[in-house]
C-alpha cells in the first residue's frame, strides 16, 4: 500500500515536467558555460556553438510547423491539466448475487456524490465533496469537507466513521474502504467577533 | 508480529490464518507509516504557478514557430528570421561574453525550475491525529490556511483587536494586538488558553507549542497618544 496522500493532481505532472525542463536548461547552460570558460579539455572556447547547418530546403518550414504544432499542443495540454484537480472517475462492474442476477455498472462519481450529499447534510458542515479512487479491489475514498465555525471536529469524524462510511461500504459491496478526510475549518466568513 | 510469524505460530484452518495474517499486516502497515502518530494525510503545493508560467512560455514559442513557418511557406518575410537563427550558432563561440551570459542565465533558470520541482514545500494539508480505535479507518487532515484562520479567530479573546497566526513546524506563533495601553496582565495567558483549546479540539497529529506575543500601544509618555504600537510583552 502506498503512503496516505490526499489526491492532488496535477502536482505530480507539474513536478515531473518542471524537473525535466529544468534539468535540460541546466545541462545546456552548464555545457556552454564550461566550454566558454575553457573548463572542458579538448573543446576550445572558440569553436562554434553548432556546426553550420546546411541551408534547409523546402521541407524545413514544414518540419518547423509540425514541431511547433506538437509543442504547442503539449503546452496547451499541460495548461489545461491545471484545471483538473480531481482524480478521474472510473466505472465499476458490480456483480449480482444468486438472488439478484445481472451486473451493475457503477460510475464511481455517482457513489462519491451520494456520500458527499450525506455528509454535507450533517450539522456543522458547510460543503462536502468526495472522490472515489482506486480499483474495485482496493478503493479509497477522499472527502473534502468545509466545516462551519465552532463545529466539533471530533463529532464530525465520528459521524462520518459510524454513518457515512458504513453506508458507502454497503452500497459498494466492499469490506474495506480506507477513507481520507481533508477539513477546511471555519468555512463561514462574516461571523467575525466584534469586541 | 509479522504476517509470517502469525502464520507460523498458529495452526488453525487456513482461512482464519489468512484473515489474522492480513489483519496483522494491516496493523504493521498502519504503524509503518505513522511517523508521529496516526496515519497521515498530507497535501503539498501543486506548483501550479510555475507550471502555468513555463507552459505559457512554451506555448508562445510554439505559436511563434508556427506563425513564422507558415509565413515562410507563403513566401513572406517571417517574424522570426529562420535563416538568421539557424546561422547564429555557427557564427557565435562560447567564449563571447554575451553567449556566456546567456548560458549562465539558462543554467540559472534551469536550476530554479529543478528546485521548484524538487523542494516539497510547506504542506497545504496538515495531518490530524487518528483516534485510537483501529476500527475507524478514517485518516484526516486540515488545510493549513483554514487552520490559521480558525486559530486567529480563537485568539481574538476580549481585549484583543486582531490576531495573526504563524505556523512553524512545531510552533504556533500568535501575535495578538490589543488597543489598551494597560491590558490585563493575564491577556497573554487568555490568548494562549483559547488557542490551545481550539488546537485540542482539532487534534493535530504533530503536537505544537503555542507562543503568544502581545502588541499594545506604548505605555510610557501617555500624553503622546500616538497610534504607534510596539511589542511590549515578549513571547513565552
Amino acid at each position: 500500500m502506498s503512503t496516505v496522500r490526499a489526491p492532488n493532481p496535477p502536482s505530480r505532472l507539474n513536478r515531473s515536467l518542471l524537473a525535466a525542463l529544468g534539468l535540460l536548461l541546466l545541462a545546456a547552460g552548464a555545457a556552454v558555460l564550461a566550454v566558454g570558460l575553457g573548463l572542458l579539455p579538448g573543446v576550445g572556447p572558440d569553436t562554434a556553438l553548432l556546426p553550420s547547418l546546411p541551408t534547409t530546403a523546402g521541407w524545413g518550414a514544414y518540419a518547423a510547423a509540425a514541431a511547433g504544432t506538437l509543442l504547442g499542443l503539449l503546452a496547451l495540454r499541460w495548461l489545461l491539466a491545471q484545471a483538473h484537480r480531481r482524480p478521474p472517475e472510473s466505472i465499476w462492474q458490480l456483480d449480482g448475487s444468486s438472488t439478484t442476477p445481472g451486473s451493475t455498472a457503477l460510475p464511481t462519481s455517482a457513489a462519491a456524490t451520494a456520500i458527499a450529499r450525506d455528509v454535507s447534510a450533517y450539522r456543522g458542515v458547510d460543503t462536502a465533496t468526495a472522490t472515489l479512487a482506486g480499483a474495485r479491489s482496493a478503493p479509497t475514498v477522499h472527502l473534502d469537507v468545509a466545516v462551519e465555525t465552532h463545529a466539533s471536529v471530533a463529532d464530525l469524524r465520528d459521524r462520518i466513521t459510524e454513518e457515512a462510511l458504513p453506508q458507502l461500504r454497503t452500497a459498494l459491496q466492499v469490506d474495506r474502504l480506507p477513507a481520507q478526510l481533508v477539513l477546511r475549518l471555519d468555512a463561514h466568513e462574516g461571523t467575525r467577533r466584534v469586541r | 508480529m509479522t504476517a509470517a510469524q502469525v502464520r507460523g505460530a498458529l495452526t488453525i484452518e487456513p482461512r482464519a490464518v489468512e484473515r489474522i495474517a492480513s489483519a496483522a499486516a494491516t496493523e504493521v502497515h498502519r504503524r509503518g507509516h505513522r511517523p508521529e502518530e496516526g496515519a497521515v494525510v498530507i497535501r503539498r503545493p501543486r506548483r501550479t504557478v510555475p507550471a502555468v508560467l513555463v507552459a505559457a512560455v512554451l506555448l508562445a514559442v510554439a505559436v511563434l514557430v508556427i506563425w513564422s513557418s507558415v509565413q515562410v511557406l507563403l513566401g513572406q518575410q517571417p517574424v522570426v528570421p529562420f535563416a538568421d537563427v539557424a546561422a547564429a550558432p555557427a557564427a557565435l563561440t562560447p567564449a563571447e561574453p554575451l553567449v556566456l551570459a546567456a548560458a549562465a542565465l539558462c543554467a540559472l533558470v534551469g536550476l530554479v525550475l529543478v528546485v521548484v520541482a524538487v523542494v516539497p514545500g510547506a504542506p497545504t494539508v496538515l495531518a490530524l491525529a487518528t483516534p485510537a480505535e483501529p476500527a475507524s479507518r478514517l485518516t484526516a487532515g486540515v488545510t493549513r490556511r483554514s487552520l490559521i484562520r480558525t486559530l486567529s479567530r480563537a485568539a481574538a479573546v476580549d481585549g484583543v483587536d486582531a490576531a495573526k497566526v504563524r505556523l512553524a513546524r512545531r510552533r504556533v506563533v500568535v501575535t495578538a494586538r490589543t488597543p489598551y495601553r494597560t491590558a490585563q496582565p493575564d491577556l497573554t495567558d487568555q490568548v494562549r488558553t483559547a488557542v490551545t483549546a481550539r488546537l485540542a479540539d482539532i487534534g493535530l497529529a504533530r503536537p505544537v507549542t503555542v507562543a503568544v506575543r502581545l502588541e499594545q500601544p506604548r505605555r510610557t509618555r501617555q500624553d503622546r497618544a500616538a497610534p504607534t504600537s510596539t511589542t511590549v510583552v515578549g513571547s513565552t
